[in-house]
Formats: structure tokens, sequence, C-alpha cells
């Protein structure tokens, strides 16, 4: 597959590059969230709606913020939709709502949401990162959805608050505290490493002006070593 | 400085555009968000009273409505009124919603609850439909007595409030409160009234639910059921209307008190378990002690953590080392175990029994701590008898 | 070159003979607590152990079987781990929870991390920790210390739960009140303390220090009467975690001075949790947080190299 063609360009964030599980961006919502399936679902689905439309946005505009306000720029436009999602929700989902609490406000901050728009939205046309804000979107609600179902299920013997016959008499309740939780998040991340095999992402679709970690790093070792198949 | 115009001049465009979209959204969703709001709030009330079609906050200032009551709301069809009250039992607490009409509780559900026995959490039911005499005549559940009394009462409460705010006038003193009031009305000259036991062998105290004597002499009141009859210290019933069998019984009680020639003895334990002592012309002695209940510790046992109220006792024991009565008046003991300390089957057993072998009454299951503070305050008894007779320390 | 050098057991010299050796000798240290908490509390608490060790001997295998490494059973590693966890647990757990928490002693605390030697913290102590947590109603609870069969009613509580009257020493000693298995019996811990120092499996540093501060401590708490102090180093798990667990070669300091300091702030620790915190037992938490400290105290308490001059 085209490594910069449409359909990579959404693939590659739901298993290749997950945000959560292998860019390890966002583990905050993922680990206050992943208590119950439904506060899972809800935080995956507002966030990739936030990440969509933000990218597409900040696609939109990419010529025309300029590059020392762009981070100042880049935040409005996310605030700007999470509060417009947030409001969609109290209104039409109030129970999802009051589940998910402070951490909806939190998207604004999400890594994964300013990292794309660092690294991909800025960069691409504006179906590319409509495409990309749906692939992360999608890899980020898996990631989650994953998470869930372990600490729920086997942490609290019930689906969506709804009791599971046999687990209720033996549930782990450890999975549902932070540390099961972090457990859990290992492990999933040891999971995936294995299933891809350990290949890490294309190295072509970095380079240091988007890199997250330009600040620190001023070796650019990364940019010798070679891309993945 | 161009570049710090285009700068300035983006960040304002794109802060507007936003700006612009969320009014938007503001104006689709405002009106949902607030009608849900007012449904959420009024959901509470709506499960209360049914079929209603709005409430409105009705105000408590210039009544004298009872301490429970919290808020009161007027349902606006005229259908009644909801009643939120705040109460609590020995550990419990209870947040209620009730519901009102026609003078009948129509709901009377807990809101929020800390109490941990179930039997607590269902006794709301036995309200639904009941006036204020239906209320009257529900039972306390033994094991969350005080739970369920301090429920009981709240239930009054709401149906006294909703009287009083019709204009109406109501008793809205608690169990407690008209039984003092019925007791001081027996007897007017007493000063205070204590419990008290038999100071014979076949006295008529038995027959008796309670029999208190007042601390200045000035007589008996003795209760059985809803009837208080006094008698005065010359051996008059003071009160009308008394069946004569049952006047006959308080007078013979009366009289005992009489010749017994109470007093007081100035004694002070130091372990802090007996609290009065008296002594009759006849060498008996009735003693008012504050057994250790469960897991009573005090500073002499190092831990300085008191858990649950002393049990309150009093015996009377004769000169010849005979435990003549025994009897528990109070106790704050729940859950089965200590309450059994309460009733009349355990501390009846003591009577007849001497300092060699009270210790055969058997010890209440499961209750080791109980039955041991109880033993331990009827051998301060008798070591007390001891003291006072021998005057050895 | 051995004559000249006495080679302590390090945490990086270990090869499979000598692992298995040392583990024999602790297996029998633990045999006077393991009868003692069989007679005392009955058949089931022998089912607990066996489950116990069964799964912990099993998951290793298990583990090492799927990761396709050397089978590591023969150590008996697996084996002390489960006979310490079990009698670490009330004698009517769940079987079912015996289970879980084996499954994590080993294959999170133990394997994941590398295996023998490698491993951060002392697997069964931090399994103990794990079931307190997961399993709080069945693992704590004044209701679940059951009395030891053959003893007249207590009522209820266990020693230091209870904040009662402070127990006769000699009940303590033997074990005639309510607690976990292996933690009971006193006097048949000591026994097995003696035995592991007699053979020099382990070192007298981290277990002295550490019930010595406790003794301390509660000292200073009780208003200074020696009997209600040893009454406190006699009750809970402080025995067979100072003498079993804390000890572990893994995750305790190398060197005398570092298992002195490893030592007194466990006591410390376990004192400090037991009287101004809410819970009644703080040597697991205790043991457990020097166990992560401990590669900073190994740091701190280097013996200098001999040859090289000046500080480092």
């Amino acid at each position: 597959m085209n490594q910069n063609s449409n359909a990579a360009t959404l693939w590659r964030g739901i298993l290749k590059e997950n945000p959560v599980l292998v860019l390890i961006l966002g583990t905050c919502p993922t680990l206050a969230t992943t208590k119950t399936v439904d506060g899972a679902f809800g935080m995956g689905i507002a966030a990739m709606v936030v990440l969509i439309c933000s990218n597409v946005f900040i696609s939109l505009l990419r010529r025309f913020i300029p590059e020392t306000v762009r981070i100042p720029c880049y935040i409005v436009i996310i605030a700007g939709f999470v509060t417009i999602v947030k409001l969609f929700m109290q209104a039409y989902l109030p129970d999802l709502h009051k589940e998910l609490g402070v951490f909806l406000d939190l998207i604004t901050v999400n890594c994964i949401i300013l990292g794309r728009a660092e690294m991909f939205a800025s960069k691409n046309p504006v179906v590319k990162s409509a495409l990309d804000g749906v692939g992360m979107g999608i890899g980020f609600t898996l990631a989650l959805l994953a998470m869930s179902l372990v600490r729920e299920v086997l942490g609290a013997g019930t689906f969506a608050g709804n009791p599971v016959p046999f687990l209720q008499d033996y549930h782990v309740k450890f999975l549902q505290e932070a540390p099961g939780g972090l457990l859990v998040y290992g492990l999933l991340i040891a999971l995936v490493y294995v299933i891809t095999k350990g290949r890490a992402p294309g190295k072509k679709s970095f380079d240091c002006a988007g890199c997250p970690n330009a600040a620190t790093c001023h070796t650019g070792s990364c940019q010798e070593k070679g891309a993945d198949a | 400085m161009k570049k710090h115009i285009k700068s300035v001049i983006s960040l304002v465009v794109i802060v507007a555009a936003m700006s612009l979209l969320l009014a938007v959204t503001n104006s689709i969703t405002k009106p949902i968000i607030d009608a849900n709001k007012a449904a959420a709030g009024n959901a509470a009330l709506q499960a209360a009273l049914p079929d209603s079609t709005g409430f409105e906050e009705v105000k408590m200032e210039g009544h004298d409505l009872p301490k429970t009551v919290q808020k009161v709301y007027r349902e606006t069809s005229g259908k009644g009124f909801v009643v939120e009250l705040q109460t609590s039992g020995n550990y419990a607490a209870f947040t209620i919603t009730c519901g009102i009409a026609d003078g009948k509780i129509v709901s009377a559900n807990y809101t929020e609850t800390n109490a941990t026995y179930e039997t607590a959490k269902t006794y709301y039911k036995n309200f639904i439909g009941k006036d204020l005499a239906g209320v009257d005549g529900v039972d306390v559940i033994a094991g969350t007595t005080n739970a369920t009394t301090a429920y009981k009462q709240a239930m009054k409460d709401a149906l006294n409030a909703v009287t009083i705010l019709s204009g109406g006038t109501a008793d809205t003193r608690t169990e407690e409160e008209i039984f003092a009031d019925n007791l001081k009305a027996a007897l007017p000259e007493a000063d205070a009234l204590h419990r008290w036991v038999a100071l014979k062998k076949d006295s008529a105290v038995t027959a008796f639910d309670q029999v208190y004597r007042a601390e200045n002499g000035a007589g008996v009141v003795c209760v059985l059921d809803k009837t208080f009859i006094g008698v005065d210290n010359t051996g008059k019933v003071l009160t009308e209307g008394v069946p004569a069998n049952l006047s006959e019984k308080a007078v013979s009680i009366a009289n005992e008190v009489i010749q017994a020639k109470l007093t007081k003895v100035d004694y002070t334990d130091k372990n802090k378990i007996l609290q009065a002592a008296y002594r009759a012309a006849d060498g008996t002695y009735v003693f008012y002690l504050d057994a250790h209940g469960y897991g009573w510790y005090d500073d002499n046992h190092g831990y300085g953590e008191q858990r649950f109220e002393p049990i309150e006792m009093c015996v009377s024991i004769a000169a010849d080392g005979t435990i003549v009565d025994c009897l528990t008046i109070a106790h704050k003991e729940t859950g089965g175990y200590g309450a059994v300390a309460g009733t009349k089957e355990y501390y009846s057993q003591y009577k007849g029994k001497t300092e060699a072998n009270y210790q055969e009454v058997d010890a209440i299951a499961g209750a080791t701590y109980t039955t041991d503070g109880y033993r331990e305050a009827i051998q301060v008894c008798f070591d007390t008898i001891k003291v006072l007779e021998g005057g050895a320390q | 070159m051995s004559k000249l050098h006495k080679i302590a057991v390090s945490p990086h010299i270990h090869s499979g003979q000598s692992t298995s050796g040392i583990m024999r000798d602790v297996l029998i240290a633990l045999l006077p607590a393991t009868v003692a908490g069989v007679v005392l509390f009955g058949a089931r608490a022998a089912l607990v152990l066996a489950v116990c060790v069964a799964a912990c001997v099993g998951f290793e295998a298990l583990f090492n079987w799927i990761a396709k490494k050397d089978q590591t059973v023969g150590d008996l590693s697996a084996a002390v781990t489960g006979l310490l966890l079990g009698l670490n647990l009330p004698v009517n757990i769940p079987l079912w929870q015996c289970v879980i928490g084996s499954l994590f002693a080993i294959v999170v605390v133990k394997c994941l991390f590398g295996g023998i030697g490698c491993n951060l913290v002392n697997p069964a102590i931090t399994a103990r920790v794990f079931m307190l947590v997961a399993f709080d109603t069945t693992m704590s609870g004044v209701a679940n210390y059951p009395t030891p069969a053959g003893v007249d009613a207590i009522a209820g509580a266990t020693p230091l739960a209870d904040k009662a009257p402070v127990r006769p020493l000699l009940d303590l000693l033997f074990g005639k009140h309510g607690g976990c298995i292996g933690e009971v019996c006193a006097l048949a811990l000591l026994a097995g303390g003696v035995y592991l120092v007699a053979r020099r499996v382990i070192t007298w540093q981290v277990p002295v220090t550490f019930v010595g501060t406790v003794f301390v401590f509660s000292l200073l708490m009780e208003g200074f009467d020696p009997v209600a102090a040893t009454a406190a180093i006699l009750s809970g798990g402080l025995l067979i975690g100072a003498i079993f667990m804390a000890t572990d070669y893994v995750t305790s300091p190398p060197t005398p001075w570092g298992k002195v300091v490893f030592g007194i702030g466990c006591g410390a620790i376990t004192c400090l949790i037991r009287y101004f915190g809410s819970l009644p037992e703080g040597v697991s938490y205790a043991i457990l947080f020097m166990n992560i400290l401990n590669p900073y105290i190994g740091k701190w308490t280097k013996h200098k190299v001999f040859g090289t001059g000046g500080a480092h």
C-alpha cells in the first residue's frame, strides 16, 4: 500500500500507529475513562469528532496561520470544538456527559489532537487530514474499548453496567483501580508490539519540525534509521 | 512588524470564527439543557406525588415546624404537599422525601441514607396510606430501634407540618416528649423521676411496664401501656379513672417506697460504673449503674477509646445478699446481640440470685463483652455493699 | 581463588543448583509454621497452601513454556513463593482468589520482569498487597479471621484490629488468636528464623533491626510498657514478614549497613501505618515500599572498592 495514499492514511491510525498503544499519546483519558465500556466508547467517539473537526479546520487554514502563533491558534480551534461537542452532549446525551465529567473538557489538552494537528494536519490537504482524523479516532476508540472490556468485565463483573452472570462473584476489583489500569495498559501495549512485530511507524511521516521531542533531542538520529516496509 | 501584524490578525480571525460557531451551537443547545435541568429537579418531587402538574416551594418562616423538616413544596393543582426531611437514628442518617395528600402519606421513601440494616431501609413501606393515627400504630423494629424510631417520628413531623401550614394546629411533640409530659402530669410535685425496681420479693412492680420514683420523695408513677398512675407520698392516687386493681397495686408500690425510708448513699466508684446508690431502712440497697457495653474501654484499659454507649441498669439487693430485682433501663446496643441485655427475659433472670450464683445466668450468645460488662456491674453492687457495710476498701 | 575470597551470595550470581539448595532450606524453615497453621486452622489451611504452591509452580512452568524459555521450576523458588503467599492468607479465602494471587505473584511480579533475580519487589508480599486491594472483603475485616479450632470462643477481632486489652503473651506465642494461616504461631516462625540464620541462608541484620525498630516504636507509643511492646511484635504479619520476606536476596540490599537501613526503614513505616494510619497492619506495605527504595539504599551504602582512593 502506498504510504501516502488516502487508504494508508486511514488504516495507519488503527493499528500500526495507534495513538494510545503505539505512539503512547493520550494516556490520561485512557486510564480515567476505561472503567466502564460505555464511558470508554463515549470518550472515544467524542475525541474522534473533535479530532476530525479540528484536523479539517486546521488543514483548511494551514496556509493562513503563521508559524509563530500556530500553537495558540490550534488550541483555540481545538478548545472551540471541544466546547461544541460538550454542549451537544449535555443537551442530547446528559447521562454520558455526567459520566465523562471533567475528562470531556480535558480532550482539549489530549496530546493526540494537538499532536496530529502539529504533525499532520498542518502539512497535508484537507481530505487526507480528515481521513487521518478518522483513522486515529477509530484507533483511539478501539484501544479504549479493548482496555475497558478487560477492566470492566474482569474488574467489576459487569458489561456497560449490566451484570455478567458468572463473573458477578468472581471478579478482581484490582483491575478497576489505577494500578490495575496501568497493568492492563502495559499488557495491551506489549500485545500490539507482538502483533505488529515491533516495526516502528514509518519515518517518512515524521520530520524534526513535527516531532514533539524536537526541543530536547539534538541528534535527529531517528531520521537516519531506515523506514519500515 | 509586518510579521507581527499578520500573527495578530490571524489569531483574531480564528478566535472570531470559533466564537461564531460556539454562539450558534449555544443557541441550539441551551433550551434543551435548561429543560433537562428543570426536569431533573422536579423528578424527585414527581416521584413522591405522582400525576402532579408542578410544584412551588412554601415559605417555612413564621410557622413552628418540627426540626426535621427541611423544605415543603405545595403541588400547584392542589393535590397535596411534598415534604423533605432530614433525620437520623443512632448511626443511620436519612434524607426523606414524603408525599402527602388528604392528610395521608402517599409516599415516604428516603433519597439518601447511610443505614446499614436492610430492615431500616425497607421500613418506609409501612407508612404508605397512613394518617397520623396510623403512623402511631406502626411498630419500631427491634435491632434497629433508633433508626426506625427516628423514621416514624419523621413521618409524624411531615403530617404535622402539612397540618400547620394548612392553618391547623398539630401536636409536634416527639414520642419521648409526650411520655415525659404524661409522667409530669401524673405527679406534678415530682422533680426528677427515676426508673424504680422492686424492693421486696413479691412487689407489685412486676405488674407494670415501668415504675418511676420521684427524687424528692413526692411519690411514684406507675405506667402500664398508655395508663399513667400517679401516687403521692401519702398513698393517695392522684390520677382519676384508674381501674381498682391497678390503683391498688400502685398504692402498694408507693407504700413500699414510703416504708423503705430511702436515703441516698454518698459513694464514688473509681471505675465510674456505679452512678448512684440508695439504702432502705431494712438494709436493702438500690444501685444505678452504667455497665460496660460492647467494646467500652476507658482510660484504665489503655486505649481510651469508647465504642458504644453504656448500658444503664438498676439493681436492688436485699439485706441478705439476694438480688430482689434487676432491670436494664436503657442501652444503645444495636444488632441483636447486645440488645438482648435490654430484654425482660434476660435481666429478670437475675432475680433471686446471690453473689455466689449470679454467674449462672447464661451468657448472651455471641455477645461476650456485653455479658462481661453486665456481670461486672452486678459484681460492683455486691462489692459496694461490702464496702459500705464493712468499711473495707 | 575461592580460598582467598569469601563470596557472599549477591543478586547477580545465581546458579540453578545453589538456588534450589537455598530454597530447600527456606522450605524447611517454613515447615514449623506450616504445621502450626494446619494444626490450628484445620484441613482447609492445608488445602489453601497446596493450591497456592501448585498454582505458583504451575504458572511458572506455563509461562516458561509459552515464552520458550528454560524451565526454572526446579529451583524451587516458585514453591517458596507459593508457600509464603499461602501462609499470608486467611484460612477461609476462596480458592479461586488464591489462584489469581499466585498468577499475579509469579507472572506479573517475577516472570514479566525477567524471572528470578530480576524482580523489582518481593513476589509474595506484592501479591499479598494485590489481594488486599483486589479482594478486600475476604482478605481483611474482622469477620474473616476465624478462631483457631479447639480454642474457646474468642469474641472476634485479630489482636491488632481489636485495640483490645493486651492479649496474654503466651496466646500470641502459640497462636491462640485469629489471623492468617502462617502468622499466628510466633514460636514456629522464630524457630524457622533461627534455622535460617544458623544455616547462613539469611543474615541477622534485617530481621533483628526490623523487629527491633517496631519494638522501640511500640514501646514509645504504649507508654513504655514492655509487655504491650512485646505483644506488638508478636502480633500481625511482622515475624513472617521480617524473617522470610524482607530478607529476600533480590529485593534487599547486599551490604550489612544497607540491610540495617532497610530493616529500620521497614520497621518505621510499619509502625507509622499501624499507629497513625487507618489500617491495622502495615508490614506488607512497608516491605513493598522499602523494596522499591532498595536500589538507592544499595547505592548509598556501597562499600568502597578496595584500591581506589577518594570519594565517589
